[in-house]
């Protein structure tokens, strides 16, 4: 706040355009997982995986669709305002409770996958707990501004993020091998169905939705825009996919720690100046990262204030941070990570999609809805 | 008659709660060309801050009248309103604000208003005293306002809906509010004939604000921690041509990017005259020197180069500075915590971009928040035959 008594970061009187909610999903949404995700895929589905993410794109576009009905159902409330009125305040505190833990957890484990991967490739023999400071640091700093700030920062980022993946794709389609896809649905249909209930969870941010409601102008007309950044993640999920299978096969997937990234690294392009592919990927990873780090501790910050119903957030923003670093440590290793990571995904369906939509119907059974000043 | 506010009363009045600052104003006018005196005076001498290819070639002055007249001259309509403020409690001095009251967002007017008649100061020695009163974050490394001597970009901002603020004293007024891109922009840009070749070298002006900002310490990134990343045959010869040099690659980028500074300020201090001379002498000499002795590796003298020639590329003389000091920060991070530090850099940089506003309106509009109907006139520029629509600073909805 400067002497004028003007805060940069006050956006509270100003309504964001609905269109602002591309860019939110498609860089909240996309993290690491984009280059683990398949492998989770692939060990169930095999070569039908895309299959899984079609199929999955169906069920997330309805379920976007039905997020976006019930913020508008509640025209500027939070969801932990209108959690109250549909479900009452005991449970509604319970539920909050539980996403609190759910935000948390998956906060520490993004942290230390993060760490991770950062120490496999940039920083071997620096203490992780030092990079995670920094990366903790400039996410509760960007959080405090408020999901306006946030938003912005999507928006600043999403070519930096979108463009290397596309440039990435671009070079891999020579390396692709279709015959890798056959034969289709050889294992039946039930490693597919599997398949898709495991995409269902990988999309974690997807609350950005509820969240960003009750900043919006005009709620109802934030479908299209909704459905515009799902879309592009499934694209991006469903090229990944592609890349890796078509380049890799699914039988060197499996073994591959980071199969996105490995598949990326046997690209060749004669000629051309950049050798390691990799590097291209390097912009992606970390903004993904970043981006779904300051998202998720936006969501916990208001997750506590909006609970415990306490004022300030910035000292709990963070007190959070902290607790989250020291969290992270807990990982006895990365296979335990990546172990409780696969239980997560098959939770989120849960607190993205089914309790949300229990929400929507609770409300609309019990005729629950909000004012219309929002 | 233009009568001026006493300052003394100001005060009085400012303490005042009915009259505060959000219910005084300066007097308000039309600017009509016939209240100002004609000053025959066209200054068609270069100026060293910025060369002119096309447009006009009248500059402002350090008579506030005259610019008024200027501007008056341009914009010859009775919409455009001159609120006068007289600043100063030892030595006053006049300032002027100057916008199109149909055009300008009415609260960026008030904030402006408000801002100038809350300065305390006992003098006013050039606008840029002005500018560090009214800005929104002093601590910020960006220019949260303006500065032109060219009263073409005066009217540009005015019919875009900015406020021009003129000073006694200073031949160069400001801009405010003004965003990212409006520093990034050119008169260059917006008089040549050709679109496409207007884009192109807009895109390579934000090329060159990245490599500025990033060249040296992707380089020291790069080489000290991932050298794997670069290609085989261009790390072989970064690596032959470091074989002799006795200091660490952050060492030889932060000494040489030290000693461009050195020269840079030689050069503004000394007389054009010589100082040119001296200064390329002066710097080719260190090179030939350090790269004979192996005490410099070529790699990096062509990474500060570069550096140097796209920190030039930028055309606003502050925001050239805030990316001089941030090549620092980024060279700090990079050395300590390699592209990991690289990145963190610029999510710090980018955050403080996001949350940073100039009178209201956010910096990086309309990029962040996206308004694709007003990059037209900012980011890009757009094929048409009349000024290209901007929204950037019409009131928020």
């Amino acid at each position: 706040m400067n002497a004028f008594g003007d805060n940069s970061g006050d956006d509270s009187k100003h309504k964001l355009d609905p269109r602002v909610l591309t860019a939110g999903l498609i860089v909240g949404i996309i993290e690491f997982e984009l280059f683990s995700l398949v492998d989770g895929i692939i060990r169930i589905a095999k070569q039908d995986a895309w299959i899984c993410i079609i199929l999955g794109s169906l069920i997330i576009s309805a379920a976007a669709y039905l997020l976006i009905r019930l913020a508008a159902r509640f025209p500027g409330e939070s969801p932990f305002q209108y959690g109250k009125k549909i479900w009452g305040k005991p449970i509604a505190f319970l539920l909050g409770i539980l996403y609190l833990l759910y935000w948390g957890g998956f906060l520490a484990l993004i942290s230390q996958d993060a760490s991770m991967a950062n120490r496999a490739f940039f920083l071997k023999s620096t203490p992780p707990g030092i990079p995670m400071l920094i990366l903790g640091i400039a996410a509760v700093w960007l959080a405090a501004y408020g999901l306006t700030a946030i938003i912005r920062f999507f928006q600043l980022n999403l070519l930096f993020l979108i463009l290397p993946l596309i440039l990435v794709f671009l070079m891999a389609i020579r390396n692709i091998d279709l015959h890798n896809f056959q034969p289709v649905l050889a294992n039946g249909v039930m490693p597919v169905i599997k398949g898709t209930l495991y995409y269902l969870g990988a999309m974690q941010g997807f609350e950005i939705i509820l969240f960003l409601g009750p900043f919006l102008k005009n709620v109802r007309a934030a479908v299209k825009p909704a459905l515009a950044g799902i879309y592009t993640i499934i694209v991006l999920s469903l090229v990944q996919l592609l890349t890796v299978v078509g380049i890799m096969g699914t039988e060197n997937v499996e073994a591959a720690i980071w199969p996105g990234i490995s598949a990326i690294s046997v690209i060749q392009l004669p000629g051309f100046p950049v050798e390691r592919f990799e590097l291209f990927l390097t912009v992606p990873w970390i903004i993904g990262v970043f981006t779904t780090i300051c998202l998720y501790t936006y969501f916990l910050v208001s997750g506590i204030t909006g609970i415990l119903g306490i004022k300030k957030g910035r000292g709990i923003s963070y007190f959070a941070a902290a607790i989250i670093t020291l969290a992270a440590y807990m990982f006895p290793s990365y296979a335990a990570v990546l172990q409780i990571r696969s239980y997560y995904n098959a939770v989120t369906p849960v607190f993205l999609y089914l309790l949300p939509i229990a929400a929507l119907l609770t409300a609309f059974l019990r005729k629950k809805r909000g004012g219309r000043n929002g | 008659m233009i009568k001026f506010l006493k300052t003394r009363s100001l005060n009085k009045r400012l303490r005042d709660p009915k009259t505060g600052p959000d219910n005084l104003s300066g007097e308000q006018s039309p600017c009509n060309p016939e209240d100002f005196p004609k000053v025959f005076f066209v200054d068609a001498a270069p100026r060293d801050s910025q060369q002119v290819l096309k447009g006009s070639k009248k500059r402002f002055h350090e008579n506030p009248e005259y610019n008024l007249s200027l501007l008056a001259e341009r914009i010859p309509n009775p919409q455009l309103i001159c609120e006068k403020f007289t600043i100063g409690s030892l030595a006053p001095k006049k300032v002027t604000a100057v916008y199109l009251k149909n055009r300008t967002n009415p609260e960026i007017i008030a904030e402006v208003r408000k801002r100038l008649l809350a300065i305390r100061a006992e003098t006013v020695l050039d606008s840029s005293y002005i500018e560090r009163n009214i800005e929104n974050s002093s601590w910020s490394p960006f220019p949260q306002v303006e500065i032109s001597d060219k009263p073409d970009i005066a009217e540009s901002a005015l019919l875009q809906g900015r406020v021009v603020i003129i000073t006694d004293g200073s031949p160069q007024v400001l801009l405010a509010p003004v965003t990212f891109f409006d520093l990034m922009d050119t008169r260059d840009d917006t008089y040549m004939r050709w679109f496409v070749a207007a884009n192109f070298f807009r895109l390579a002006r934000y090329v060159m604000f990245i490599f500025a900002v990033s060249l040296p310490a992707f380089y020291i990134a790069l080489t000290s921690y991932n050298p794997e990343l670069l290609p085989t045959r261009l790390l072989y010869l970064i690596l032959a041509a470091r074989e002799n040099t006795p200091f660490p690659v952050y060492f030889e980028a932060f000494f040489l990017m030290g000693i461009i500074e050195a020269v840079r300020m030689m050069m503004v201090r000394m007389p054009s005259q010589v100082g040119t001379t001296i200064a390329l002498m002066s710097g080719i000499t260190l090179v030939i020197a350090g790269l004979w002795s192996n005490i410099l590796a070529a790699p990096i003298i062509i990474v500060v180069t570069l550096t140097m020639i796209s920190s030039f590329g930028i055309p606003n003389y502050d925001l050239r500075l805030a990316v001089r000091i941030l090549q620092f920060f980024t060279m700090v991070m990079a050395s300590f915590f390699g592209i990991f530090g690289f990145a963190a850099a610029f999510f710090y940089i980018g955050i403080h971009l996001v949350t940073l506003k100039s009178f209201g309106i956010p910096y990086m509009a309309p990029v962040a928040p996206t308004d694709t109907g007003s990059m037209g006139h900012t980011v890009f520029r757009e094929n048409t035959p009349v000024m290209a629509k901007d929204n950037t600073y019409k009131p928020q909805k």
